[in-house]
């Protein structure tokens, strides 16, 4: 087996900060393993899922979140190197689960109206703060798979490989997602001046 | 600026606007967290699954009682019920539905002007309740918070609120629970001197 082949496709923060080990034992001490992902992967998650889901207010509980279902399955774990691409991949999935919630809040009326010009620097010009309000109504706008493979594909910058990995779905419908979004997202920001 | 798409190469290339690219770029670049690192949080995993399994424990104990008292409550509706049709308190029933079904649907209105000065006054039933209200009268209800009046320790308080928070994983608010309270309240139980300690370092 070549060594391209064991390493993760995913390459969600720079290759020289912290990687990982590509060992291919499971983890001896489950809870250590644990502890020790959360002490170098949990801003990671922080980062990637406020990014994604724009929830400040919940990014604590967020985090917990993906760490509490690490703790149940980090049992499951071959490959210690592995570990980075198998959080990613859970916070993927409680990204998902949130936004769902999210849009079902907002159907029956309860969904709380989020200030997205704070999730920025207050530095940041008035008209950057503005288009990031613009962005993030448009992907609001959008179902939420097809948020997601967007934002995977073009905030995070992942290859359309990662994108279906991530996504649980074919590269040809993970393309689909993210034209149907580009498109939508195009009309509501792209053609405003 | 260069997005990920240029970077890793677009299979799914189509015209992005530029205003778009300039939005995901800031997204990328400007959004982010600061996440202090430490323990604390395990702990609290670990509190929130042990909590889970007290809740779990809990939930069959109280689903078991409130099968016993709904079963309780069943035999005495059905025997207070049967009672008040005995005395004829209490219609049978199917009698009205019968009555119902031989009914004209339009009576003539001499018909209704007959009818209504030889039929008996309209007795109101009264329902089952305010007979026991009536053996039992009700204390009146003392002003003043509930739980104060219940004199419920302070920690009590604390700690079901920190169990309702740990149990919809809103971990941010019980931390700020836990700042407010003062620890002296929190030495019972154990887990919520265990946060306390972690949530002080």
């Amino acid at each position: 087996m070549s060594q391209t082949a064991q390493k993760p496709h995913l390459r969600l923060v720079p290759q020289g900060d912290a990687a990982p080990r590509v060992e291919d034992a499971p983890p001896e001490d489950p809870k250590a393993a644990v502890e020790e992902a959360f002490r170098r992967y949990a801003p990671l998650v922080a980062s990637l899922g406020l990014r994604i889901t724009a929830l400040r207010d919940e990014i604590d509980d967020f985090v917990q979140e993906v760490f509490l279902r690490a703790t149940r399955g980090i049992g499951g774990l071959r490959h210690q190197g592995a570990t980075k691409a198998w959080l990613v991949s859970i916070t993927i999935n409680v990204a998902r689960q949130r936004l769902r919630v999210r849009k079902l809040r907002k159907l029956v009326g309860l969904d709380v109206p989020i200030e997205y010009e704070e999730l920025v620097d207050p530095a940041l010009s008035p008209e950057d703060r503005v288009l990031l309000t613009r962005m993030y109504r448009a992907l609001d706008g959008l179902p939420v798979n097809q948020r997601l493979a967007w934002s995977l594909r073009h905030i995070e910058g992942e290859r359309l490989e990662t994108v279906a990995l991530l996504c649980g779905c074919s590269l040809a419908t993970a393309k689909r997602r993210i034209v149907a979004a580009q498109k939508v997202i195009s009309e509501a920001v792209g053609t405003e001046k | 600026m260069t997005t990920g798409t240029e970077r890793n190469g677009s299979n799914d290339s189509q015209e992005i606007p530029a205003v778009v690219l300039r939005g995901a770029g800031i997204i990328r670049d400007q959004v982010a967290v600061r996440w202090p690192a430490g323990h604390v949080e395990i702990a609290l995993i670990q509190l929130q699954r042990r909590r889970q399994q007290r809740r779990y424990k809990a939930a069959g104990a109280a689903l078991s009682m409130t099968g016993v008292a709904l079963a309780v409550a069943l035999g005495f509706g059905g025997r207070i019920h049967d009672e008040l049709t005995a005395r004829g308190v209490l219609a049978r029933p199917g009698a009205p539905e019968r009555a119902a079904a031989s009914a004209p649907k339009v009576a003539p209105a001499r018909e209704v002007a007959a009818a209504s000065a030889t039929a008996p006054a309209q007795v109101v039933i009264p329902s089952p309740t305010p007979i026991r209200a009536e053996a039992q009268p009700a204390t009146p209800a003392r002003e003043g918070h509930l739980l104060q009046q219940r004199l419920v320790p302070r920690r009590q308080v604390a700690a079901a609120r920190w169990v309702t928070l740990a149990g919809e994983r809103r971990f941010g608010e019980a931390y700020g629970l836990l700042k407010q309270v003062p620890l002296r309240d929190l030495s019972d139980p154990d887990d919520l001197m265990l946060a306390a300690g972690l949530a002080r370092r």
